[in-house]
């Protein structure tokens, strides 16, 4: 099977588990509206680990994707200054101090930063960079006239993307 | 706002579309300027993110599915009751294969209610005339169904179509086949193409109703896989469409090749070791676990030598002793088979290693063979390897490997403008053409305290040659993919397990290669390329027509990488594992090396002490019979035997004395001036140790009733033969070791005689200690000599034996497990000349 269709069949059945995940981050004090986002986050990052070669599950993916979830909701509580009622474990923290984790959730401000973009800059850089798509046919797909304009064009989002984001620190 | 250069300089760096002049430009103005590094780690981070937010609508779109799903949830149970009637009518047709299709369609027939006359007017239809007819439901999503004949369908969603749109309902799935002559010829089938007879190897009909009984097609965008079963792969079996003509006859047409997708297995049901691996070790009754057998798989890896034509390690560590600096010039010459080796050691300044004149520095050098070395010695009449020093035009033959050898100590000579040179100089040769061998040379400068001071390694020479590296699959090459991170690619498959089984006796890596680097290629492929390759035997898999699973993954690049990584780690674990081993082994020659050469310096000295309190006790009592006062005329120490001398009268009979000790015989002598004589009387004394051959070790000791200093003496093929001072009386204890520990047999106050055959009783170390103690301690005498050390040393040689029977056994089992796992490993006979065992290869 084609392996998009595969992370989606797999993102269909992890999604089906939304109840119990919402139980489960209830018990830390999280509310059912943050709890959802976090679940997403959770599974990007999921999505995203599993396409390291070197990435090995010792458990089952919803146990994987609950404790990002938990690790998540301790990250938000303890910004956003709310009382912590999360305990982490060792293998949490192992993950918590990781330089994998703190770029996800580096990464995780440039994505949001990344929204102030135009559509179609969003658009471009999610199919070239997300997808790898060509720039024959990523011209093609936002409608550009060739792959010369949609380079050019892409090379503007960049700049642009550049400048929001120079606030951010980058380093990790 | 337009882009800066930056910007698209490093997009351009990021995508690869500089030419190299233009990378090495950019990455040297990169390394020199910070602000353009932020900028790449910021462009760096964007796509990363892009990446995200990709992910991120992936996931916001399963999440709108599951929202909406959630309503209609009453809808989908429908659904999913009829897929659990079809999954169950599966599992029986599974577990009943050979009951009728017909029965399993009754059953659902109830749910799905489909008229029994439809299916008889179905049957009239059918594509082939005169064959029966079997009728299977399909329950509208993914699944497969097996025929009577053992013939698999796997019929996925959206693979029917009703009116050109994919119809996932249940379906009534019409199947008719005819796979052997007898119902090829019932049914009146022709294997005529255009007129050209065909060969076949089964033919079959399809068609599928809505359970109305609309005809539906397949989709041929998805279609239908259908996997028959053949006694044997025939080369160039095609497909053809049966087209009816107006007769009612078939004429096929539309050929196309037949490609067997290959099922995916878990890796962990999969068996990749060579053939024959398993089942020795089973015979062996050796563990069973997979972490244990790959883990010895790995061992047995060849080659863990690079693979180099010259020395090519000379480390030269500068040194100083006493602030003067030492100038070490190894040079070093290898042709193929002969190895020259020269080391000289300059001394740059006049007298000052050591000011005082009593020290002296040496050169301690040591080979270290590697195991292969003797394993690999085919012809057991010849050396495997001879070495000639031609300092010492010593030569020697090993037949059983010490792992490190003491070759020479060479103490410097000073010449007249005060440089001194040591010049080391022997030549290996070798009949195996490449040996694996480290030279070492110790510095080591002997002090006036007689301290060693011990220096640095000060020149490691690494030669490591690649030995004859036989041709093999690697076995850290098949455990890199062995791995469950291989899933669902080309080679967790069954058709991959397959060719495993034969690629282990091509010996040829590169055809492994083949398979790992080209997963996203049709097996077929692979089989037409081995073929090529001069591999026939592959022809077969070859006619099978493999496709390739998964193609499309894009991990597959991921994966070769985390492949070609893997391999590497285990190889070098494995080395780190035999270097351990080796290092072990090390120790344990190098301390038996210094028990040995202590146990030289001890037996040097107790002969030394021995013979003159025997000669002083014979004298004496010689003295004592030719009624003469010994006393007044000698001094009787050790040190100054030999040198108070009165008159020839005395001196003679001095001579006499120690000629009769010495040479252990009876002598009668006269004193020319009283014309009184006297006797010193050697008493015969001989026994026979019973299966003497049973110790490689094998001597007696001889505890003197008179002597503080005890004898050492050894015998031939068990038979000993020493004559006894008549003046004394004796114990006797006898030692025997081999690998199984000590054997051991006492007897007290002995005179003279032929003690016959003794059997040695096998006791432990602490029992022998005791007993030799305590017939060392109960002699009678006030200061008997020290037997501490030397018990130490029987310790230490017994333990050389348990580790040479081990040594042997382990190489004995790695040859037999090489010749198992690797088919082109050079066979060797058993019982060759590896594996005598030279009972001590440094010289006792």
């Amino acid at each position: 099977m084609n392996p998009l269709k595969e992370n989606e069949k797999e993102l269909q059945q992890l999604y089906k588990k939304l109840p119990e995940v919402k139980r489960f981050l209830h018990t830390f004090g999280c509310r059912s509206l943050d709890s959802e986002d976090i679940f997403q986050e959770a599974l990007l990052i999921y999505t995203r680990k599993k396409q390291e070669a070197t990435f090995t599950l010792s458990v089952e993916p919803i146990h994987y994707v609950k404790n990002i979830c938990k690790l998540l909701w301790y990250n938000q509580a303890r910004k956003t200054g709310k009382q912590n009622s999360v305990e982490l474990s060792d293998e949490l923290l192992v993950i918590e101090s990781s330089t994998w984790f703190q770029k996800e959730m580096a990464l995780q401000v440039v994505e949001q930063t990344l929204a102030k973009l135009g559509k179609q800059c969003q658009e471009i850089l999610q199919l070239v960079y997300g997808l790898g798509w060509n720039m024959v046919e990523v011209a093609k797909k936002v409608g550009l006239r060739n792959d010369k304009v949609a380079k050019a064009q892409k090379y503007r989002c960049i700049q642009k993307a550049k400048e929001l984001t120079s606030e951010t620190t980058l380093e990790f | 706002m337009e882009p800066t250069n930056n910007t698209k300089r490093i997009e351009q760096y990021l995508a690869n579309e500089l030419s190299a002049e233009q990378k090495n430009a950019f990455k040297n103005t990169l390394s020199q300027d910070a602000a353009l590094q932020k900028e790449l780690a910021q462009q760096i981070a964007i796509h990363e993110a892009a990446q995200r937010a990709n992910a991120r609508v992936q996931i916001k779109k399963v999440a709108k599915s599951y929202h909406f799903y959630k309503n209609i949830v009453t809808l989908s149970l429908i659904v999913a009751i009829m897929g659990v009637a079809g999954i169950v009518g599966y599992f029986l047709l599974k577990d009943n294969l050979e009951s009728s299709p017909k029965q399993n369609l009754e059953n659902s027939n109830k749910e799905n209610q489909i008229h029994p006359t439809l299916l008889t007017q179905l049957a009239s239809n059918a594509p082939i005339n005169n064959l029966q007819s079997d009728f299977f439901t399909w329950n509208g999503s993914d699944s497969v169904i097996i025929s009577k004949n053992g013939v698999l369908l796997s019929i996925p969603k959206d693979a029917l179509l009703l009116d050109g749109k994919p119809y996932n309902e249940p379906a009534i799935i019409q199947w008719q086949e005819a796979l052997d002559a007898p119902t090829i010829m019932k049914s009146g089938l022709s294997t005529t193409s255009n007129g050209k007879l065909l060969e076949t190897q089964g033919m079959f009909g399809l068609e599928a109703y809505t359970k109305d009984g609309k005809k539906l097609s397949v989709n041929p965008n998805v279609g239908i896989y259908v996997q028959v079963p053949v006694d044997q792969y025939k080369k160039g079996m095609q497909l053809f469409k049966g087209e009816k003509d107006k007769t009612g006859m078939i004429n096929w047409v539309n050929p196309t090749p037949l490609q067997k997708i290959p099922v995916p297995v878990d890796m962990k049901d999969l068996n990749f070791y060579p053939k024959g691996y398993e089942e020795t070790l089973n015979k062996l009754k050796l563990p069973q676990g997979r972490k244990y057998r790959d883990s010895l798989y790995a061992s047995l890896e060849e080659g863990n030598f690079e693979e180099i034509d010259k020395i090519n390690k000379i480390e030269i560590a500068q040194i100083k002793v006493n602030g003067v600096e030492i100038k070490i010039n190894p040079s070093a010459k290898l042709n193929l088979d002969i190895l020259d080796f020269k080391v000289d050691v300059i001394k740059t300044e006049e007298n000052t290693l050591e000011k005082e004149s009593t020290s002296i520095f040496r050169l301690n050098s040591e080979i270290i063979f590697y195991k292969d070395l003797f394993s690999l010695n085919k012809n057991q009449n010849q050396d495997p390897c001879t070495i000639t020093f031609n300092d010492s035009s010593e030569k020697t033959k090993y037949l059983y490997k010490p792992n490190i050898l003491n070759v020479s100590t060479l103490r410097g000579t000073k010449t007249t403008d005060g440089t001194s040179t040591i010049e080391h100089d022997f030549s290996i040769k070798s009949r195996l053409k490449k040996i694996p061998i480290q030279f070492n040379f110790y510095f080591e400068v002997l002090t006036y305290k007689n301290e060693i001071l011990k220096y640095e390694i000060v020149c490691k020479t690494t030669i490591f040659q690649n030995i004859y590296k036989s041709k093999s699959i690697p076995p850290s090459k098949v455990l890199a993919f062995w791995n469950k991170k291989f899933n669902n690619t080309n080679l967790a498959t069954r058709e991959f397990e397959a060719r495993m089984k034969e690629i282990h006796p091509t010996c040829k890596a590169e055809v492994l290669a083949l398979y790992v680097n080209n997963l996203n290629k049709n097996i077929s492929d692979i089989d037409h390329q081995v073929v090529n390759m001069g591999y026939t035997t592959f022809e077969e898999f070859a006619k099978e027509q493999v496709g390739a699973l998964n193609p499309n993954n894009p991990h597959l690049n991921s994966l070769i990488k985390f492949y070609d990584q893997t391999a590497k780690e285990i190889s070098e674990k494995t080395s780190q594992l035999i270097a351990k081993q080796l290092k072990r082994e090390k120790v344990f020659d190098s301390e038996l090396a210094q028990s040995r050469m202590k146990e030289t310096d001890r037996a040097i000295l107790r002969k030394v002490q021995a013979s003159n309190e025997e000669y002083e006790l014979n004298l004496n009592n010689v003295y004592k019979q030719l009624g003469k006062e010994k006393s007044s005329i000698r001094q009787i120490t050790n040190k100054t035997i030999g040198v108070t001398i009165i008159n020839s009268g005395v001196y003679n009979i001095d001579k006499y004395v120690m000629d009769a000790t010495v040479s252990r015989t009876s002598t009668v002598i006269t004193d020319p001036e009283t014309g009184k004589t006297a006797k010193i009387t050697y008493n015969d004394f001989s026994f026979q140790v019973k299966d003497a051959n049973k110790y490689p070790k094998l001597f007696a000791y001889l505890f003197p009733s008179k002597l503080n200093s005890y004898q050492h003496i050894s015998g031939t093929n068990g038979s000993f033969t020493y004559p006894l001072n008549d003046d004394i009386v004796y114990h006797l204890a006898i030692v025997g070791i081999n690998e199984d520990g000590f054997f051991y047999y006492e007897q007290k106050n002995i005179k003279e005689g032929k003690l016959g055959e003794i059997v040695l009783e096998k006791l432990t170390e602490k029992e022998m200690d005791q007993r030799i103690d305590a017939l060392n301690e109960s002699r009678g005498i006030i200061k008997p000599m020290k037997i501490k050390d030397e018990l130490g040393w029987l310790v230490k040689e017994q333990k050389y034996y348990v580790e040479t029977k081990r040594r042997m056994e382990q190489a004995r089992f790695v040859r037999r497990m090489k010749r198992v796992v690797f088919p082109c490993y050079k066979e060797k006979e058993e019982g060759s000349a590896e594996e005598e065992i030279s009972d001590n290869p440094m010289k006792n």
